[in-house]
């Protein structure tokens, strides 16, 4: 309720003004003119209308004083309500407060706010300390209690208050102890310069190799692979004799100095030291020249085709005879040159490198006291150390280099005896090491008249046999197997002989067919305790053979061998093929054509060998 | 560093019997660290005596004792081209001139005919060096203050340029003056001579192996590459040096 003064003073006051919107009081123009605006009750109630509404308001009983500055019972009226209705506040200066979730007041909840804030963090040197301490008031009630040097490192951390001086742990206290069992939080500061110090310790932790080898190995699969073959060992791989075929694919390329290491500048002052460095600095295109033919151009004849499109030769067989000879010194200096560069080079231009080695063995001999056993352990040792140094340069510390095998065919130098012995050795290393291939005995390509050496398309042929060896096995995974004899057995006169191909007779070779021709047949023969049985004939089955002897054995069952591929040569050379050890028994597949003589059909022949039989 | 994050890592060993990943007591092997060792032909093998292994260095780190009697050896992964280093530790039992042999490379019977590691004594220096196979070119050699110190001593022979190099901080690398005396023949900058190089032939003697009296080596590591990273790969060499010295306490 309130006066409206215009309607309330009708001509006593004046009209409605911005000022005054319900009009306001005058005084009279001239006295007793009756215009003033009459101090009435209603004036005056109007006024106290609104002083005794605040006090009711706020429950405030009037003192019976009068109100004065700094005793003003109506202005704490005005201060209660402002505490317990909505203040308005102007949409231009901010939100209005709405009052409090709990009900209370906005003093009480900023007095709460405030005990809260100043609780903090309140710290006890020792465990025993805290235990100790009851908190004064409720905000410390709610404090977080922190204790810093406990002897007992366990104690030291974060708590809260349960009851009385009973706290709980929420934290660890970060304290700078890697090891095992501690549990104590760590920072990551802590953590990083442990691992840097641990990094140091552990130079050669090799448990970080694997990463690194997977990476070295990744590396190595985004460019084309191009495989890097090592002539090894001896003189039936080194050049020699006159030229059949001196170039090959460009793309096929040799060491700077050549593709043999007899053309190298070190070779005339000492053949068994190692190379010099500008002899392997860069690569050229393959050519065989004034130091001989070897079976490198053979080799570059087949290599290239489906994903090979670049392919690297080069040749570190020396003239010497014994394992022991090329397993030391320069020789095997020149195999590290000769794998590192070509393997470099090969990177450089673009190419993984994939390192296949060839050993011919041709004059392999029994030479400074080599046994069987002796052959054999030399063998393994030497070429797992080939193999080690492929790995090593290709770094790819997961690729065994395929070692590719075959046996001597006569040594000029020692008999017959000597030469299954070597063959013998030959094969249990290319069974026993890692990623060994039996390339068998070679008495399908053309020899000399020493029946020892290659006659020059001899070594082409034979590479190019090579090259299709190593293509089956880079570009189709497919490892090829040599030809022989698993399982023999006697029945009466008859031998049955089980090889691990299906084979047919081939006589557009007469290998072995004139020698001891009295007791052979088809490159076999028969033995009873060392004497010669005659075999009448041979009847081909698939992957059996069954041979009919002129007689029964009359030995032990341990006294009785088949041998193919394995006769003795006679004393005077005849020039020829009919001369050398071999045979008229081959895998029944389509062969391959050679390049250099495109009349002749390589295949793969059985092997040089002899077996025990078993009795059934 | 760890030794096998520069190129061409080819062979590591810790000679310590710390660990079963770095000493196999049963076939009294060091195997190899650098992840080529697959084939198990890329260890340190002992051939002769049986390790013993004592605390050395201001760290006091386990190594392996040599004194003649024991020797080891491997594969040389880097015979014609490469970097070997070497952390030990070593002190002179006799005054006077000494030159023994911690690793001989090469077929011949004595350590003069073959590549070597030759630790000396004379006029007071003490000095460790490499020598090529042919023993003609010599890794410029490193001088050591006092007895019982550790030192890490990179080495390396180079075909190419046809130098020998050491260093023994990763940063100042000496090498020798270009060797063209046998230009046509690589034998006189390789390192490695025969199949296998020996450790821990003290006399330079193959056929002697008395305990040394004229001095004491404890071998810590060795760490062989098939490039000569003293000039390609210098920054990690110094890294690795690094991390190799704040290990054994290597001033």
């Amino acid at each position: 309720m309130a006066l409206d003064i215009t309607n309330s003073f009708p001509g006593k006051s004046t009209s409605a003004s911005t000022n005054y919107p319900y009009g306001s009081a005058r005084n009279v123009t001239v006295s007793g003119d009756g215009t003033g605006t009459p101090f009435v009750a209603d004036l005056v109630n109007d006024i106290f209308g609104m002083q005794q509404s605040f006090l009711s308001a706020a429950g405030i009983t009037p003192s019976g004083n009068p109100d004065k500055v700094g005793a003003s019972q109506y202005l704490d009226a005005l201060q209660f309500l402002m505490n317990v209705y909505p203040l308005a506040v102007s949409q231009n200066t901010g939100a209005a407060l709405m009052g409090t979730s709990d009900g209370g007041n906005v003093q009480q909840n900023l007095d709460a706010l405030s005990a809260g804030q100043i609780g903090g963090v309140i710290v006890f040197t020792t465990f025993t300390l805290l235990d100790a301490y009851a908190p004064a008031n409720a905000s410390e009630q709610r404090s977080s209690f922190k204790v810093t040097n406990d002897t007992d490192t366990s104690k030291n951390g974060y708590y809260h208050w349960i009851s009385g001086t009973a706290y709980e742990k929420d934290a660890e206290l970060a304290n700078g102890i890697v090891e095992d069992g501690n549990v104590d939080a760590t920072s990551g500061n802590v953590v990083f310069n442990y691992s840097v110090s641990k990094q140091s310790q552990y130079v050669s932790n090799f448990t970080d190799v694997e990463p690194y080898r997977q990476s070295q190995s990744n590396k190595n699969k985004f460019s084309p692979i191009a495989p890097v073959v090592i002539l090894l060992g001896q003189s039936l791989n080194a050049a020699r004799g006159t030229i059949a075929q001196s170039v090959a694919s460009p793309n096929v390329k040799m060491l700077v100095a050549g593709c043999h290491v007899s053309s190298f500048d070190f070779w005339s002052a000492n053949p068994i030291k190692s190379t010099n460095y500008t002899n392997v600095a860069s690569t050229i295109s393959l050519t065989e020249g004034g130091d001989g033919q070897s079976p490198c151009v053979g080799i570059a004849n087949k290599i290239l085709g489906a994903n090979i499109e670049r392919a690297y030769v080069g040749s570190v067989a020396v003239g010497a005879r014994t394992l022991s000879t090329i397993s030391t010194d320069g020789i095997k200096k020149n195999v590290y040159a000769f794998v590192h560069r070509l393997c470099e080079l090969s990177r450089s231009e673009g190419y993984t490198p994939k390192v296949i080695f060839y050993s011919a063995h041709g004059e392999a001999d029994a030479f400074a006291g080599t046994t069987e056993q002796d052959y054999f352990t030399r063998g393994i040792e030497y070429y797992k150390m080939c193999q080690l140094v492929a790995m090593q340069a290709m770094r790819d510390a997961d690729y065994r280099a395929p070692v590719i095998l075959s046996y001597p065919m006569q040594n000029s130098t020692t008999g017959a005896t000597d030469n299954r012995t070597m063959a013998r050795a030959i094969s249990g290393v290319a069974k026993n090491l890692v990623n060994g291939i039996d390339f068998g005995s070679i008495y399908q390509w053309p020899m000399e008249s020493d029946r020892t050496h290659p006659a020059p398309t001899g070594y082409v042929q034979r590479g190019e046999y090579v090259a299709g060896i190593i293509q089956k096995l880079l570009v189709n995974n497919f490892k090829s197997t040599v030809l022989e004899m698993i399982d023999v057995t006697l029945t009466g006169a008859n031998v049955v002989a089980i090889f691990n191909d299906e084979v047919v007779q081939d006589l557009t070779m007469d290998a072995g067919t004139n020698l001891n021709t009295g007791f052979a047949l088809d490159g076999f023969e028969y033995l009873d305790n060392g004497s010669f049985i005659a075999i009448d004939s041979i009847d081909y089955r698939g992957s059996s053979v069954l041979l009919t002897l002129a007689s029964a054995p009359t030995g032990t069952t341990s006294q009785q061998q088949l041998r193919i591929a394995s006769q003795t040569t006679t004393a005077t050379l005849v020039v020829g093929l009919d001369n050398n050890i071999g045979s008229q028994v081959r895998k029944n597949n389509a062969g391959s054509r050679s390049i250099i003589n495109n009349t002749q059909q390589s295949y793969d022949w059985a092997k040089t060998q002899t077996i025990g039989l078993r009795a059934i | 560093m760890k030794a096998f994050e520069i190129d061409s890592y080819a062979q590591g060993a810790r000679f310590s019997d710390e660990s079963d990943f770095f000493y196999d007591s049963t076939a009294k092997s060091f195997k190899d660290l650098s992840g080529y060792s697959d084939l198990g032909n890329n260890n340190v093998d002992v051939k002769e005596g049986s390790p013993v292994f004592n605390n050395a260095g201001v760290n006091a780190r386990r190594g392996l004792f040599i004194d003649g009697t024991m020797y080891a050896d491997f594969f040389t992964p880097n015979a014609w081209n490469g970097t070997i280093i070497l952390v030990v530790n070593y002190s002179y039992l006799a005054g006077g001139t000494v030159g023994d042999f911690l690793y001989i490379s090469g077929d011949a019977t004595l350590g003069s005919s073959n590549a070597s590691v030759v630790m000396s004594h004379f006029s007071g220096n003490r000095i460790i060096r490499a020598v090529t196979a042919a023993s003609q070119v010599v890794a410029p050699d490193y001088s050591i203050r006092e007895d019982g110190t550790t030192v890490v001593y990179a080495f390396s022979f180079d075909q190419n340029t046809r130098r020998a190099y050491s260093t023994t901080d990763g940063i100042t690398v000496s090498q020798s003056s270009e060797y063209t005396a046998n230009a046509i023949s690589g034998d006189f900058l390789a390192w490695g001579g025969g199949v296998r190089t020996r450790v821990g032939n003290l006399s330079g003697d193959t056929t002697n192996n008395a305990a040394s009296t004229k001095m004491e080596a404890v071998l810590f590591e060795q760490h062989c590459f098939t490039d000569n990273i003293l000039l390609t790969d210098l920054a990690k060499v110094k890294l690795l040096i690094d991390d190799l010295k704040e290990y054994y306490g290597v001033s």
